[in-house]
């Protein structure tokens, strides 16, 4: 996928614009939340959940290469072939081998962010294969020509009519009605029947790694991932390195966590743990099964200060919760991984330079980190990454001058003091009659879009906040002397 | 080329890792204890168990005895317009279920292209999900999970455990000499999707209907009051 981060202020002045999609994305920020509050609050003790699952993350980290191995010799006693990719392009190169040693022409994909991540689909394209993307809502995204917008609801920014009229110019069915999402995921279901069918390759990701028994784990609502990793002959798991846990019981602890958060159900519809082929006795299932693990820079990761994002459990709960992602929508991002997990994402497993707005899409609100499964301060990441941006100057010289500016200011309180209770009388003076101002010097950013507030007295905070210590102390010996 | 990746990827865990021995790690984790489970919704597992498979979507009968079983799935036939003859696959308990109570004609096999019924037996629920755990072995072809868009899934009341950790506890104790099943299926309703403008509809890719049949000698209100529980 091409990336375009660094359009992200027009691209989310586009959004803006679009009033359908800036209604949808309010009706999510609305309900998404409300629906994952309700699950957490159902669970019980959640941040004990919570609190274990971080310290099951971090153990499993700490010990990353120990419980590599351990899955990798666990997996391959159970057949699998288990690969290793360093970047992008080793994963997508490897896949197109297996593919070619198969005579695959056809592949169905399920639902894998990493292989959005490496661009493989298009990889494949390119090589003359068919890949179909078979969860739905990556299906209608792959029909539009169109990136997915949201992590665990890629097409939620379409419309029933937009998907209607892409189901009806790209299934050659005749004519038909398609009234409502039941008769659209109806004819999905039909025409998807034979991507099943027919796959020579399946493509699945996995949401967690075991080390002990070598499985990996596939969390689903349609069913598209168990018919990708069960009908096909081949079997290819994409994943990444930073999956693996332990045990069994650790994936299902991470798992309470991450349905209640993706879409505030208690448990999917399919939760299944796939190792090896087809056995002897069984009569049906892949007859080769692979795992590639992906590292591209999670290793860097793990050895520097942004260590914390590989807890991420990709829930998408920061997505609905985050203004800006509300406000900008997902396509505005301009890579696979939007939302505040993505606007600390994206520069780490692609650059700095090409995504340098991504850090600045933050209000520093803090809802994301708040409710977090993973614990993630995703607020500190993104202002962490704000500040290297400043170190390696990729922020107007104007920002970083007025920085400059203020840093030295603040090394002399006594005259920042000062100066502020100059500024804010003048302004209060100034703006006193309308209460706000249309427009002001050196804030024209903040008045383009909205008044700025006049202050509503004369007086800075601190003075306030000293005349009223005096006050309190003033009436606390009072009361005592009476005493 | 691929083994000098691997050896690279290993270096860099374990260069930002803690040294620790297998053992040592052994410890370290064993001292990290279980997960908190989530609030049981009845102490009864059958209760609990049924209430969260209604809340799953999936439609849910209680019978005493493996002859009631059979005829529950002759009346699931009978109301989504089948005939009697009816595909499960070629598992023990199966095969000597009295299929002449109700009437039926079971073929032991994998679903074909077009089927579209198929029963299977779950060797476990989990009450704190509603989930049932259908193996990868000769008796579960997952084709007869996936494929069709009516299942009907049996599972008896004494198999249902409390939670996760229960369930991988007995996984692990009936584990074969040659380790787990390859796949391990956990099902806890019908398929669905809300990907198109967050509209939930149930019947995605997998099956449209998901019948889950409780056998057991229970109280005669155990469903009654799962469903109360369930708010359905």
């Amino acid at each position: 996928m091409q990336q375009t981060s660094d359009n992200f202020i027009a691209a989310a002045t586009e959004a803006l614009h679009n009033d359908y999609q800036q209604a949808t994305r309010d009706f999510l920020g609305q309900m998404a939340p409300k629906a994952t509050a309700a699950a957490r609050a159902n669970f019980g003790d959640w941040d004990a959940l919570r609190a274990h699952v971080k310290r099951i993350r971090e153990h499993s980290l700490d010990h990353l290469a120990y419980y590599l191995e351990q899955y990798e010799a666990a997996a391959q006693a159970d057949g699998v072939q288990v690969h290793w990719a360093e970047d992008a392009d080793a994963l997508n190169r490897r896949v197109l081998e297996i593919c070619r040693e198969h005579g695959a022409r056809r592949v169905a994909k399920g639902k894998s962010m990493v292989t959005e991540e490496t661009g493989l689909t298009p990889y494949l394209e390119s090589a003359g294969l068919t890949v179909t993307e078979t969860d739905l809502g990556e299906y209608i995204v792959q029909q539009a020509g169109e990136p997915p917008s949201h992590i665990v609801g890629p097409a939620l920014h379409k419309s029933v009519d937009e998907v209607r009229e892409l189901f009806l110019r790209k299934h050659d069915l005749g004519e038909r009605a398609l009234d409502g999402p039941p008769e659209l995921v109806a004819e999905a279901r039909t025409v998807l029947r034979d991507t099943f069918l027919q796959a020579d390759v399946g493509i699945i990701g996995a949401n967690a790694l075991i080390a002990e028994s070598g499985h990996s784990m596939l969390v689903t609502n349609e069913g598209n991932g168990d018919l990708v990793a069960n009908l096909p002959a081949v079997r290819i798991v994409c994943t990444t390195i930073d999956r693996v846990v332990p045990r069994a019981e650790d994936a299902t602890a991470m798992l309470r966590l991450l349905v209640r958060s993706a879409t505030g159900q208690s448990v999917t519809a399919y939760t299944s743990f796939y190792g090896g082929s087809r056995r002897e006795e069984e009569q049906d299932g892949p007859t080769e099964t692979h795992v590639i693990l992906l590292d591209n820079h999670r290793g860097e990761m793990l050895e520097g200060p942004f260590r914390d994002m590989l807890h991420c459990i990709r829930c998408g709960n920061c997505l609905t919760h985050c203004p800006i992602y509300v406000a900008a929508g997902g396509h505005a991002y301009g890579w696979v991984y939007p939302g505040p997990m993505g606007s600390v994402l994206t520069p780490l497993l692609t650059s700095l330079e090409a995504s340098s707005a991504l850090p600045n899409a933050c209000t520093a609100c803090g809802r994301c980190a708040e409710i977090c499964p993973a614990d993630i301060p995703l607020p500190d990441l993104l202002r962490d990454l704000r500040e290297e941006e400043s170190q390696q100057r990729l922020n107007p010289r104007r920002w970083r001058l007025g920085i400059r500016w203020h840093a030295r200011l603040l090394r002399f309180p006594r005259l920042y003091h000062g100066l502020s209770r100059i500024a804010i009388a003048a302004l209060h003076r100034l703006g006193r009659r309308r209460g706000a101002f249309q427009s002001l010097w050196l804030a024209e950013g903040w008045t383009g879009q909205r008044d700025f507030p006049a202050p509503q007295s004369s007086t800075t905070f601190m003075q306030e906040y000293r005349q009223q210590s005096r006050q309190s102390l003033h009436s606390q010996k009072a009361q005592h002397d009476g005493e | 080329m691929e083994n000098e990746a691997r050896t690279r990827i290993l270096a860099r865990a374990r260069h930002g890792g803690r040294d620790h021995s297998a053992q040592q790690i052994r410890q370290l984790r064993e001292g990290l204890g279980s997960a908190p489970a989530p609030v049981a919704p009845s102490d009864d597992l059958a209760i609990a168990f049924m209430s969260r498979l209604i809340n799953n979507g999936a439609s849910v009968a209680c019978v005493p005895n493996r002859s009631a079983a059979v005829r529950e799935i002759a009346d699931f036939l009978y109301r989504h317009n089948y005939d009697r003859r009816l595909i499960t696959a070629n598992d023990p308990k199966m095969a000597t279920l009295p299929w002449r109570d109700g009437g039926i004609l079971p073929r032991f096999a994998t679903v074909g292209d077009k089927d579209p019924v198929a029963a299977s037996y779950g060797h476990l629920g989990i009450a704190e999900t509603g989930s049932v755990l259908l193996p990868s072995d000769r008796g579960n072809p997952a084709r007869n999970s996936f494929l069709v868009r009516d299942h009907v899934v049996l599972v008896d009341a004494a198999d249902v455990v409390a939670n996760y950790e229960q369930a991988w506890a007995r996984i692990q104790a009936n584990a074969q000499p040659r380790g787990l099943p390859r796949a391990l299926h956990f099902i806890s309703g019908p398929s669905s999707t809300a990907d198109i403008v967050g509209h939930l509809v149930q019947g995605a890719h997998g099956p449209v209907t998901w019948q889950c049949i409780v056998i057991g000698q229970l109280p005669d209100d155990t469903l009654e009051r799962a469903r109360e529980l369930a708010g359905k």
